[in-house]
């Protein structure tokens, strides 16, 4: 009886049948001359010679290929015409939109505009002590955090900008200790992290252990090297990088180095020195960078000579800075670059990410929301920035108008509506849509209009590239590369 | 190695016993029954001796050429023929409830090949004395086949039973998985479910066909994977277990991506060295592989998974097989009864370290040595 | 994909719609970049007619060229995602409205897996 079960059946009588097997959505893209990439609907890629996808299209995999074996493991063919597996396909698409079922966690409060610094990619803060027009009123803030606590979502982050936001220091405690009082009721209570974007010069002893107390992070600005830190940001009409430092060191004794961390925008100056700038993050014990190109709008560009450069340069600083990087890493230095590690995440994990500017549905909204210090409420900090040039396309409308009217308002329907990459031509098609994401107060501000045009877009283009030379390293497939990859992803 | 089962000359044993070790030393070992196969009046104790005895006016089995290892907890069954079976080891980690000898799958790697007998309603009998007599102190205790889920019903009575009766018990099933694809077999676990229950469950491929032939059932893997997946929907810890094997070799590195992919909820991924007895000498040119051959493929799986925060255990391998950088995922998982050092391993630098090998293999690696310390 | 004239002013092709449909010849000529204006006549039955130019009137020397090649890829890749798109419209459906389905319909709706012999 037991023999039986030794007639074991061949390998071939497993496999379905001479059937045709059919298509599941897929997108692609060339990577270079000889090689694309396929990514289907949750995000899987392959990397395979040019010439697949319309193999695969025209019927022309071998059946007994290990080509085929992947197409159908990763979901891009089914044997069947409905894949057995679709709820788990389902499954891992709801995943990766998971940041659709959190409205609003960013919630900015710029408290103030005045500022100890001019910076020249900045046309947004005022050098003044005006506290009476350029301080948000205490009426204002309690109707920002009434609003704050409609919002659907359960982990909340509050940042606090300006200006210089803690020049209203007393603003800040104010609307922290407000908002952890209300939290108190258990009903609505929130996660909530509270973020300070501060130059760090005017911190004090006060404000840190105020910061200790409440847990919350500083994030700072520091270009790289005194040499180009102190050619983009002044402060009494000189270079403010001793004094950042100090108050980076300072911050880092009471909160510990974790809860400080540091921003970089890249000036046509910076171009030239990605290694120097990268090794001064390493320098002043940052172990990761923001390779960030100066926002593209009209008044961070107003100073040509220091910050209107081409999309190209910038990708090529972008490029020698990650190979760098990746150098480091091989020689057992550890510091990552934030923007890869985000792509990376959507890459590699099936895990949706929350970086407001690569999200379709736009993440203007429905995961951003700015109270301006008039009171103004905006769908982004870059549409406030817009509305400091007079442009108040993206104002939503006045904190003190009602949660309904402001969130889900004629404007917010009008931004949504132009930010669905899935129905956007150029987009639609993307292979890298599952990426990638809209950002409606960029189209509008680089193309004056919100739905944007692909094919001349900075924002397309710069991650278009971005994408293929990230694909173009993992598709040399050098385990060491992949692991470090991993280990900025995963951040064990 | 252990050997559970033992024989002596029985007297007075006329059916069947399961009991309890109430008393034990090198040459006697009283078992108690609490249970009714025993006329009253003997006290419901059975005397099992080294010696050789007659006459004695209790039921008895003498001569049994060893008592060691018994320990008072243990869990007996005691036959008529004089057959003794040690059916549960007090304060061992590696007992299992054993369900059947019937699975829906066939496995080329099989170690202890299916039979098609009617033997659930027997086993579930034995089964649920056991779980009535183990310690109350028991931590954790295995279920296994065959395959577990053709109990049905009766499963998901054993587990009510583990609950009342043993509520801080582990209880890690070994499973295809495949009766999980179906909504009605979840539904009705999930009144019976705990989080004292870990399934353990197979996967040997990304590619479907692959995975069907490796267990030689058209259709398990689709089965298994939706089976996995509803698992999780209901919250259910699951441990995937991948023998490794010149079949399964091949697709590892894509296996491990799609488990990256499709299934990061699952609590352990354990990769397992093959036990060399069952259906493998059978499908010796098919299967086998010394794993000093693929110990980049397990290199790359284990540092893949680990570095995504899954946990990774290696089961089954000595660590002499295995790429440093890994040694420190190895577990050792070779159930205590079963697990054996060579000659070679004398004065090995590791040794206490290591789960040795399967004292059951017929054929083990010939590249295993002592390894010793710089 | 027929060129009809390709001179450093101007590239004139002629595509045949029963291969390329006017969708596929719009989203193919999207991506040209600002650099390019074309226009697009009907030809015959079944053709139409692209004019390509370069927005200050002429080509460099080998632009012309590899604006052609770059055309006639985009049509070939753009066809192939015509296709896809065709093909897996209903799948695509499928995945997100059962992606956002509740979780609670779970045990309600009869979504098993069909059987599969052994």
């Amino acid at each position: 009886m037991e023999r039986d079960t030794r007639k074991f059946k061949s390998v071939e009588k497993y496999q379905v049948d001479n059937e045709i097997y059919s298509l599941l959505p897929f997108r692609f893209h060339s990577i270079d001359e000889e090689r694309e990439v396929l990514v289907n609907e949750i995000g899987d890629y392959l990397l395979v010679p040019s010439g697949t996808a319309a193999s695969i299209a025209g019927r022309r995999i071998d059946r007994s290929s290990s080509l085929y074996r992947d197409l159908v493991a990763n979901f891009f063919i089914s044997i069947k015409p409905v894949p057995d597996l679709l709820d788990l396909i389902a499954a891992r698409y709801r995943t990766k939109h998971a940041f659709l079922h959190s409205f609003t966690s960013l919630h900015i409060f710029v408290v103030t505009l005045r500022c100890n610094h001019t910076c020249h990619y900045c046309q947004v803060s005022r050098a003044t002590e005006n506290k009476v027009d350029f301080d948000i009123s205490y009426q204002d803030i309690d109707a920002g955090i009434e609003h704050i606590f409609k919002s659907a979502s359960e982990d909340i982050t509050v940042e606090f900008q300006g200006g210089e936001p803690l020049l209203a220091f007393e603003k800040v405690r104010y609307t922290v200790e407000r908002i952890l009082e209300q939290n108190e009721v258990p009903e609505f209570r929130k996660h909530i992290q509270f973020v300070i974007c501060s130059n760090l010069t005017v911190i004090d002893e006060q404000i840190l252990s105020f910061c200790k107390t409440h847990e919350i992070l500083l994030s700072t600005s520091l270009d790289g090297p005194a040499f180009i830190h102190n050619s983009n940001r002044f402060k009494n009409g000189s270079g403010s990088y001793e004094s950042v430092i100090e108050g980076i060191s300072r911050a880092r004794s009471v909160l510990g180095n974790d809860r400080v961390s540091a921003l970089m925008t890249t000036s046509t100056l910076s171009l030239k020195y990605p290694k120097v700038i990268i090794d001064s993050y390493l320098e002043n014990g940052f172990h990761s960078i923001f390779l960030r190109p100066v926002s593209p709008y009209g008044f961070a560009v107003k100073n040509k000579k220091k910050n209107a450069y081409h999309t190209d340069e910038f990708l090529k600083f972008y490029k020698e800075g990650l190979e760098y990087i990746l150098e480091l890493n091989k020689g057992g230095i550890s510091i990552r670059e934030d923007y890869t590690t985000i792509l990376l995440q959507k890459l590699l994990t099936p895990f949706a990410t929350n970086y407001v500017d690569l999200q379709s549905p736009t993440g203007l909204v429905s995961n951003v929301v700015v109270f301006n210090y008039d009171g103004f409420v905006y769908a982004s900090d870059e549409a406030r920035m817009l509305a400091e040039i007079k442009d108040y396309t993206f104002r939503l409308g006045h904190v003190s108008e009602p949660y309904e009217d402001l969130f889900f308002g004629k404007k917010v329907q009008q931004i949504l509506n132009a930010g669905v990459a899935e129905s956007l031509a150029g987009c639609s098609e993307c292979a890298f849509l599952a990426y990638c994401g809209t950002d409606p107060v960029l189209n509008y501000a680089t193309q004056n209009d919100m739905q944007g045009h692909r094919a001349s877009s900075i924002f397309c283009k710069k991650n278009m590239e971005i994408f293929k030379h990230l694909f173009r390293i993992l598709d040399s497939g050098v385990p060491e590369i992949e692991s470090i990859f991993r280990s900025w992803v995963y951040q064990k | 190695m252990i050997d559970l089962r033992r024989k002596g000359i029985a007297t007075s044993i006329p059916v069947s016993i399961v009991g309890r070790v109430s008393k034990a030393d090198s040459d006697f070992v009283v078992v108690s029954s609490q249970e009714n196969e025993l006329e009253q009046g003997f006290g419901g104790k059975v005397v099992l001796t080294t010696k050789s005895l007659s006459n004695f006016p209790q039921p008895l089995v003498h001569s049994v050429k060893s008592l060691e290892g018994i320990t008072v907890g243990d869990v007996i069954q005691i036959l008529p023929s004089g057959v003794l079976h040690v059916l549960f080891r007090a304060g061992s980690l590696d007992n299992s409830l054993f369900t059947t000898d019937q699975c829906n799958s066939n496995c080329l790697m099989c170690s202890q090949p299916p039979k098609k007998v009617d033997d659930i309603e027997y086993h579930f009998e034995l089964n649920c004395s056991i779980i009535r007599l183990m310690p109350a102190t028991t931590e954790i205790v295995g279920i296994t086949g065959g395959e577990p889920t053709l109990l049905g019903q009766k499963l998901f009575e054993m587990f009510r039973m583990l609950t009342e009766m043993h509520p801080h018990c582990l209880v890690h099933i070994l499973t295809n998985g495949r009766a999980f694809a179906y909504q009605s077999f979840v539904k009705q676990y999930l009144s019976v479910s705990t989080e004292n229950h870990i399934w353990g469950i197979p996967i040997y491929s990304d590619f479907y066909s692959d995975h069907d032939y490796i267990v030689q059932a058209k259709g398990a893997f689709n089965e298994t994977i939706q089976g996995i997946y509803n698992l999780a929907r209901i919250g259910a810890r699951i441990e995937l277990r991948i023998v490794v094997h010149k079949l399964t070799v091949l697709r590892l590195k894509q296996l491990t991506k799609f488990i990256s992919k499709n299934l990061t909820f699952v609590e352990r991924v354990a990769f397992m060295g093959l036990e060399y007895i069952g259906y493998t000498p059978f499908n010796d040119q098919l299967l086998w592989i010394d794993p000093l051959d693929f110990q980049e493929e397990l290199h790359d799986a284990v540092v893949l998974l680990d570095d995504l925060g899954i946990n990774v255990s290696i089961y089954n391998l000595p660590l002499c097989l295995l790429p440093k950088e890994v040694r420190r995922f190895a577990i050792k998982s070779i159930s205590d009864w079963k697990r054996e050092y060579l000659t070679m391993c004398t004065g090995c630098a590791l040794k206490t370290d290591c789960g040795g090998v399967f004292g059951t293999s017929k054929k083990l690696s010939e590249n295993i040595q002592a390894i010793r310390i710089e | 994909m027929e060129i009809i004239e390709c001179t450093n002013k101007a590239i004139i092709l002629r595509i045949d719609t029963s291969l390329y449909s006017e969708t596929i010849l719009f989203k193919a000529l999207y991506w040209l970049g600002e650099e390019i204006s074309f226009s697009i006549t009907k030809h015959l039955e079944g053709f139409l007619i692209v004019n390509l130019a370069h927005v200050t009137g002429s080509f460099e020397a080998d632009d012309s060229r590899k604006l052609i090649s770059q055309v006639s890829r985009a049509l070939t890749d753009f066809k192939v995602r015509d296709i896809v798109n065709r093909e897996t419209s209903d799948i695509r459906k499928m995945i997100i409205a059962k992606a956002f389905l509740d979780d609670e319909s779970f045990f309600t709706e009869d979504n098993d897996l069909m059987r599969t012999e052994n």
